[in-house]
């Protein structure tokens, strides 16, 4: 290479996973050449994962979309060959508002939004573009993911993702995830700050039926059969307060329901709308918020004749029925672990001791359980959530240093913060909430195709969306879905078995989707329409300050994307085209109206619904109405990032807010009533029973049926180098990926396959009640006897994916979708299923 | 004179393999050949069984096999201990990887074109000067190392458990890991005195 | 099993010498052989034929090279590399053994005592030292080699200049026949072959023994040798085939007549060439790499 006419380094973020770490990029004389982390980036700093590192050849892939396509084959299914032609983006527009502007006329709740593009989504598409096109149906979203964990959070300390203090914690445990093993929320920044945790000497205990490399990391690695783990932390809870007599009095009385007193149906004792609380002092039942008063945390009191007990209490009985001894028999871990290790937790949490940080003194609880998908991902996976937070709250381990926490609870200079209901608990911020409503329900039909007065404690109903779609019985809508388009989101590999897939999406008439390849989703649509590649376009704040901003890093910060290269072919943000969509149909101007709610735009940065603005514009006005007029588009593309130092307070917000944390959740009484009377009006019979005020372990369906010979557990796992579905054609990484012993396999543990004469790299079948994968055998001694692990979202069959096509194999598949299989409180898909194996 | 190495500690990697992604994107290095890679293998029965991470790269050992059997003088060791392949001068003859204990040494045929029967711009822009039928390795990044800088697997390690430097500087904080005892190379035995070290497990 | 060029630790095979490689190593060692036996015998045919095998082996080295095209550049390190004074060692026998084995054919012979006569005398020990180099040189590039311990061992230089010895005189047997000159004593010729053969064994199971006290991937490659895939192959053919059974038969035909019959003595000959390819082809292929951890 001659000298180089252009050598440039530009700021941008990542997007092969939606931690958005800050990049920067070399381009020379027009070729993308390196990628690196921004040092500058509180995220990365400076150093980013190997898909991070893969992302640049993936804008160099010839196989990606570069014009608009449409379909002439009018035979949709898998493996059938849509016969694409080439069509300009002016008749694609056409022919897709011809469409929109039909199902409008006629009930413009036909249209259905399915992204998982967080930044879109999030702040354009979902609270915006759609409600002014006039469909609730945006928000067909990932699943198996979060689902039941969200709502566990939101209704406990009204924070969105899940995540621990690693600056100060000394014993955690990971309960199916791994947070700070590259996988899981803000993963480069957790990797580091775990790495750093670790060699502070905290202990990692990892449970997980998966010897996954958090678990080749942990301390302890403790196999847990699947599906088991609520009853694993109700034991240690039930080991903690009622062997150990371990919790955090002070924590419990003041900043949680504990004290409220409950009678006998469960139901608080009120006195004009506050629940009352036993003060010792007075030796009377008085209003929670009454100052000066000792309220009693334990005991059982009498109230004008009427028998009560403090939620605590309650707490305290219900969780005995989980002594080790049992647990061990469901869970498949030792009497001895559970009661050491629930031992060496409540230790660890030093109840009642202070740690000073910069002049603030505050509770210093070293201690988290962390729970993500693979806890959380079962039939009654939210009780499993919420028994994990009341195992974090009876520490008192709590938004204080080295607990329990989620990510942004509190903006910066109070710019946004938790709400409190009348009984002093504790709501979601609204920058966070997204329209969570715990405490109030609505009685009537659902018209949406979440079907949301039948699941008030959630918001990600998105399990939901394909069971309405395919018209599932009971679930008839007073409208059809007429038009789809999807952006972001592969329904048919990441949800469950393809065919159930395919069957609700030929019930659509007219699919429309953003794609970068024709990907297994495009298979299926009518249209296609070439989306930038993330080094191609243009995002304002991607690490999405309310929601999974990191913590962990001392700052709030705002990032933004930005070109690095000129689009392949024809390729556009799909935002920009949504809202030239609006224009042509003339709604523009509500999108901006909600859009200045939306984003907060204060004067003189407000949208006129009359004029019209480039994206750029917006993102300006964005920029400056949030940070101020000094800074704006040029100043980030210039510098990448803008950081404010958070202080003590904003780190650990725990003691210095006002409302309180729930243990007792008596919310889902009124919701089990509620829920009820909507079953009633939709003439279905529905299982309400998972509404109660303490979380219990219930055996998912999995647990009770090996029938058939389907004798072992099959769970997946996510790798640290691919995420999802989207790095699966990316060519290094799928090199990387066949070289590693793991990564495509099947595992099964060598004592079982030796038992079923498997031979390691042999080629075998798992059959589920749903499906079956064909594919090689890893025999190894890092994984649960009774468990069959299948990683990532592999075994892609798109023709448009050639580097994917055919590589690992696809977990997916052998997920069933119904009624049965689905966590009642939170729509989750009950990922755990029985399979058997046998020789291909 | 400078003697670079390295120092990786084992107890704090998790095998991301960022390491060898950033190695394959700094040296557009051709489809299935690896300078840095993460081995892995189990230790122990279930369920007191563990996966063990081991990333490895050329040892730029003091004494290279590779380079004592090296007909040409292709491979060579600088004065820094940087042991480096000049590809305009191998020969493809592969005594070297009969030579190397580390597995450290590749030989491309040609054909590293990661999309078949595409060549990319970004392969046309990096991979240039790559000539099919010699042996590839990692050369300590060099380039980078000239300017100051870390090498590419070290720079971007999100755990920072790749640590490089002047092992000859006895400030450098690879002395001081290599000075403490811990620190150990691989396969000491064959005498290669490697200048890549290896602390915890 | 799974591949070998997956991430994983443990003992891994050599992949990168094949059969050419392997062959070289055969017909290297035979034709330098047989050119050193032609100049004691002082059969300018024979040497030429020996000559004609090294450079037929050479050739198939030069089609083995990534980069044949630069094969010059293997002359540049003969000061630390076996490979580069290797290729001094055959190009001395091609050079300087060629021009003696065209005169003695054309029957150019010099007068005893003149000036050319020492000439030749001179260029004769050339050739024949390097040749005995040719014979020896390729032990000496495994016999070092830190990564694979199967191969370290003083043994290889000693067992492929006694195999290289053994297969000489076998194609010269076999050739005798045809090749054109003075008559060759195929009786003594089998007979040395006899002593070669006990040799060769001698070392081969001394080798064996001193490997299986030895590091893990040497111990591997004897395992794959002695009870592995390829036991039937080493046991059955170098062993037995290749040394035993001629060496059987030359004792137990004792004085017979037998002995004086070619074809018997033809179908030994290609027992023993058997036995040494074979032999050379499992030493390469069994080479292993030790575990890293
Ligand atoms: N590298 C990488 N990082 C990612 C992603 C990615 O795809 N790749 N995706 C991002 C997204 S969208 C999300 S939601 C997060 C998710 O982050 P995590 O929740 O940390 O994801 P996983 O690594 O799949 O963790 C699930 C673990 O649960 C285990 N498991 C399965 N069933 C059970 C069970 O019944 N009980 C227990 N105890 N464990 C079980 C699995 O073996 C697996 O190790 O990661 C984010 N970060
Ligand atoms: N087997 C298995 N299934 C899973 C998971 C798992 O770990 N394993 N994880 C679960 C979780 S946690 C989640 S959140 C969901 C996620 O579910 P999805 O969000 O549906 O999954 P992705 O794989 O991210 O799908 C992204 C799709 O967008 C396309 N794409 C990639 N980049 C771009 C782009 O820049 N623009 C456009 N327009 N399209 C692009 C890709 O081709 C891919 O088809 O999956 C869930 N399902
Ligand atoms: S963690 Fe996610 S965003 Fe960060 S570098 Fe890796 S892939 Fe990119
Ligand atoms: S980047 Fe660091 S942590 Fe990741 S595999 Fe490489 S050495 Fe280990
Ligand atoms: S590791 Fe191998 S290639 Fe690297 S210097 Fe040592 S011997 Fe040579
Ligand atoms: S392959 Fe190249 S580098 Fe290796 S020994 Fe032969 S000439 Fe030297
Ligand atoms: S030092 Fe450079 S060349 Fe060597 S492994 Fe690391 S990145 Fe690759
Ligand atoms: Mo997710």
């Amino acid at each position: 290479m001659g000298a180089a006419k252009e050598d440039v380094w530009v700021h941008s973020s990542c997007d092969m996973c939606f931690a958005a770490c800050g990049i920067v990029a070399h381009r020379v004389d027009g070729v993308l050449v390196k990628i690196e982390g921004d040092p500058d980036c509180p995220a990365s700093g400076g150093h980013i994962c190997a898909k991070g590192q893969a992302g640049l050849i993936g804008v160099y892939d010839p196989s990606r979309v570069k014009t608009p396509l449409i379909r002439t084959n009018p035979h949709k299914g898998i493996g059938v060959d849509p016969k694409w032609q080439e069509i300009s983006w002016d008749a694609a527009l056409e022919l897709l508002i011809s469409k929109l502007t039909k199902v409008r006329e006629k009930d413009p709740r036909g249209l259905v939004i399915s992204s998982f593009d967080q930044i879109a989504l999030s702040y354009f598409i979902r609270p915006v573009w759609a409600p002014a096109f006039g469909t609730p149906n945006a928000d067909w979203v990932g699943y198996y993911c979060g689902n039941y964990l969200h709502a566990s959070m939101y209704l406990t300390n009204g924070s969105f993702h899940s995540d621990f203090d690693l600056d100060y914690c000394n014993y955690a445990i990971l309960l199916g995830n791994q947070q700070g093993f590259m996988a899981g929320l803000n993963a480069t920044v957790t990797a580091r700050k775990m790495a750093d945790a670790r060699r502070r000497g905290m202990r990692v205990v990892v449970v997980d039926p998966v010897g996954t490399n958090a678990a080749a990391k942990a301390d302890e690695w403790v196999p847990i059969r699947p599906g088991t783990d609520g009853a694993f932390i109700l034991s240690l809870i039930h080991v903690l307060l009622n062997e150990l007599g371990c919790y955090d009095r002070d924590f419990l009385a003041c900043r949680t329901n504990g004290p409220y007193l409950i009678d006998e149906n469960g139901a608080y004792l009120k006195a004009d709308g506050k629940p009352l609380v036993w003060d010792a002092r007075s030796g009377a039942a008085v209003p929670f918020d009454r100052d000066a008063i000792a309220p009693a945390l334990e005991g059982a009191f009498t109230v004008d004749g009427k028998k009560c007990r403090t939620a605590f209490q309650a707490l305290r009985e219900h969780v005995r029925q989980y002594q080790p001894e049992k647990v061990a028999e469901t869970t498949t871990i030792t009497a001895e672990a559970i009661r050491r290790i629930a031992k060496e937790f409540g230790t660890a949490a030093r109840i009642g001791s202070t740690i000073v940080i910069d002049g603030k003194v505050m509770p210093y609880r070293p201690v988290a359980v962390n729970i993500y998908r693979g806890a959380g991902a079962h039939k009654h996976g939210t009780h499993t959530a919420l028994a994990v937070q009341i195992l974090n709250m009876i520490m008192g381990a709590y938004y204080v240093p080295g607990g329990h926490r989620g990510p942004n609870l509190v903006g910066p200079a109070g710019r946004w913060g938790p709400g409190k209901t009348a009984e002093g608990l504790i709501t979601p911020p609204s920058a966070v909430g997204h329209g969570a409503k715990y405490y109030n329900f609505e009685e009537r039909k659902p018209d949406d195709l979440g079907f949301h007065e039948l699941f008030p404690i959630t918001t990600n109903r998105s399990p939901m969306y394909q069971m309405g779609m395919s018209g599932a019985k009971g679930f008839e809508l007073p409208y059809q879905p007429e038009v789809l388009i999807v952006c972001r989101r592969n329904v048919m590999m990441n949800n469950v078995n393809p065919e159930l897939s395919a069957e609700a999406l030929r019930n659509i008439p007219f699919i429309a989707t953003f794609s970068t390849h024709l990907d297994e989703v495009a298979e299926f649509a009518d249209l296609v329409m070439p989306e930038a590649h993330y080094l191609e376009r243009f995002d304002l704040f991607p690490n999405r300050p309310s929601h999974t901003m990191s913590p962990a890093t001392g700052y709030y910060y705002w990032g933004l994307r930005q070109p690095v290269i000129e689009p392949e072919g024809q390729a556009r943000r799909w935002i920009d085209v949504m809202y030239e969509i609006a224009d042509r149909m003339g709604f523009l101007g509500d999108v901006y109206k909600l859009q200045n709610v939306t984003l907060g735009l204060k004067e003189p940065y407000k949208l006129d619904p009359d004029k019209r603005y480039t994206m750029e514009e917006i993102y300006d006005r964005w920029i400056k109405s949030v940070l101020g007029p000094e800074l704006g588009i040029a100043w980030f593309q210039e510098h990448g990032y803008y950081k404010i130092p958070r202080s003590p307070e904003e780190k650990y917000p725990g003691p210095f807010i006002q409302p309180r944390f729930p243990i007792y959740f008596e919310n889902m009484l009124k919701a089990k009533s509620t829920v009820a009377r909507v079953a009633e009006e939709m003439h279905i019979d529905w299982d309400t029973s998972d509404y109660q005020a303490l979380p219990d372990w219930r055996a998912c369906e999995a647990y009770t049926d090996g029938k058939g010979g389907r004798d072992l557990f099959v769970v997946n796992f996510k790798i640290p180098f691919h995420s999802l579905s989207i790095t699966t054609q990316n060519p290094w990484l799928n090199d990387l990926a066949e070289h590693n012993p793991y990564a495509y396999k099947i595992l099964i543990n060598a004592e079982t396959g030796r038992r079923k004469g498997i031979e390691d790299g042999a080629t075998i079948w798992v059959e589920s009640e749903a499906g079956k994968v064909k594919g090689e055998a890893k025999l190894t001694e890092c994984i649960h006897p009774e468990v069959v692990g299948i990683a990532g979202v592999f075994g892609s069959w798109a023709a448009g994916k050639p580097v994917a096509k055919g590589k690992g194999v696809h977990f997916n598949s052998l997920l069933p979708l119904s009624r049965e299989r689905i966590d009642p409180i939170s729509t989750g898909v009950d990922s755990c299923v029985r399979v058997k194996i046998s020789p291909a | 004179m400078a003697r670079y190495g390295m120092v990786i500690d084992l107890d704090m990697c998790i095998g991301c393999n960022a390491c060898t992604m950033a190695c394959k994107a700094e040296h557009a290095t051709p489809a299935g050949v690896f300078y840095a890679k993460v081995l892995e293998k189990e230790i122990g029965k279930f369920p007191a069984a563990r996966r063990v991470f081991l990333p490895v790269l050329c040892n730029h050992c003091d004494k290279p096999a590779c380079r004592d059997v090296c007909p040409t003088g292709a491979t060579a060791k600088r004065e820094d201990g940087v042991v480096w392949v000049d590809h305009d001068l191998c020969i493809g003859c592969r005594s070297c990887i009969e030579a190397c204990p580390y597995g450290a040494r590749t030989y491309y045929e040609g054909d590293g074109a990661y999309f078949k029967g595409h060549t990319t711009r970004f392969e046309a822009a990096k991979q240039g000067g790559i000539p099919e039928g010699v042996v590839m390795k990692c050369n300590f990044c060099m380039h980078r190392v000239d300017q100051g800088l870390d090498p590419a697997c070290v720079q971007t390690c999100p755990t920072e458990c790749r640590v490089f430097g002047d092992l000859d500087d006895p400030h450098s904080r690879v002395a001081h890991l290599v000075a403490d005892k811990k620190a150990r190379p691989l396969l000491a035995e064959k005498g290669l005195e490697p200048s890549v070290f290896y602390i915890g497990s | 099993m799974s591949r070998i060029d997956e991430f994983f630790i443990g003992v891994k095979p050599q992949r990168e010498w094949g059969w050419l490689v392997i062959t070289y190593l055969f017909l290297g060692g035979a034709g330098a052989g047989l050119f050193l036996v032609s100049l004691y015998l002082r059969h300018g045919w024979a040497g030429a034929l020996g000559i004609a095998l090294l450079v037929a082996g050479a050739a198939l080295l030069l089609v083995d090279l990534g980069r044949p095209e630069r094969f010059w550049r293997a002359f540049f390190h003969p000061r630390t590399s076996w490979i580069s004074r290797g290729c001094f060692f055959i190009a001395a026998v091609v050079v300087f053994g060629g021009v003696q084995t065209a005169l003695r054919i054309m029957g150019l012979e010099a007068e005893p005592g003149t000036p050319a006569a020492t000439v030749s005398v001179v260029m004769d020990s050339i050739a024949g030292a390097a040749a005995l180099l040719v014979m020896i040189y390729t032990g000496f590039v495994l016999a070092p080699s830190p990564a694979i311990p199967f191969w370290n061992s003083a043994f290889f230089p000693m067992v492929f200049f006694v195999y290289s010895l053994l297969a000489a005189i076998d194609i010269l047997i076999l050739s005798s026949p045809l090749l054109p000159g003075a008559a060759l004593d195929i009786a003594w010729l089998e007979r040395s072959q006899g002593y070669l053969a006990v040799a060769c064994l001698i070392l081969l199971l001394s080798h064996l023994s001193i490997m299986s006290g030895s590091a893990v991937a040497a111990r591997a490659s004897i395992r794959l040798l002695t009870h592995g895939r390829w036991a039937p192959f080493f046991l059955g053919g170098v062993v037995g085939a290749g040394l035993i059974v001629p060496l059987a038969f030359f004792t137990l035909a004792g004085g017979s007549d037998l002995k004086a019959v070619f074809a018997v003595t033809a179908v030994l000959a290609l027992l023993r060439l058997f036995g040494d390819y074979l032999f050379r082809f499992l030493v390469i292929r069994a080479g292993m790499y030790d575990p890293l951890l």
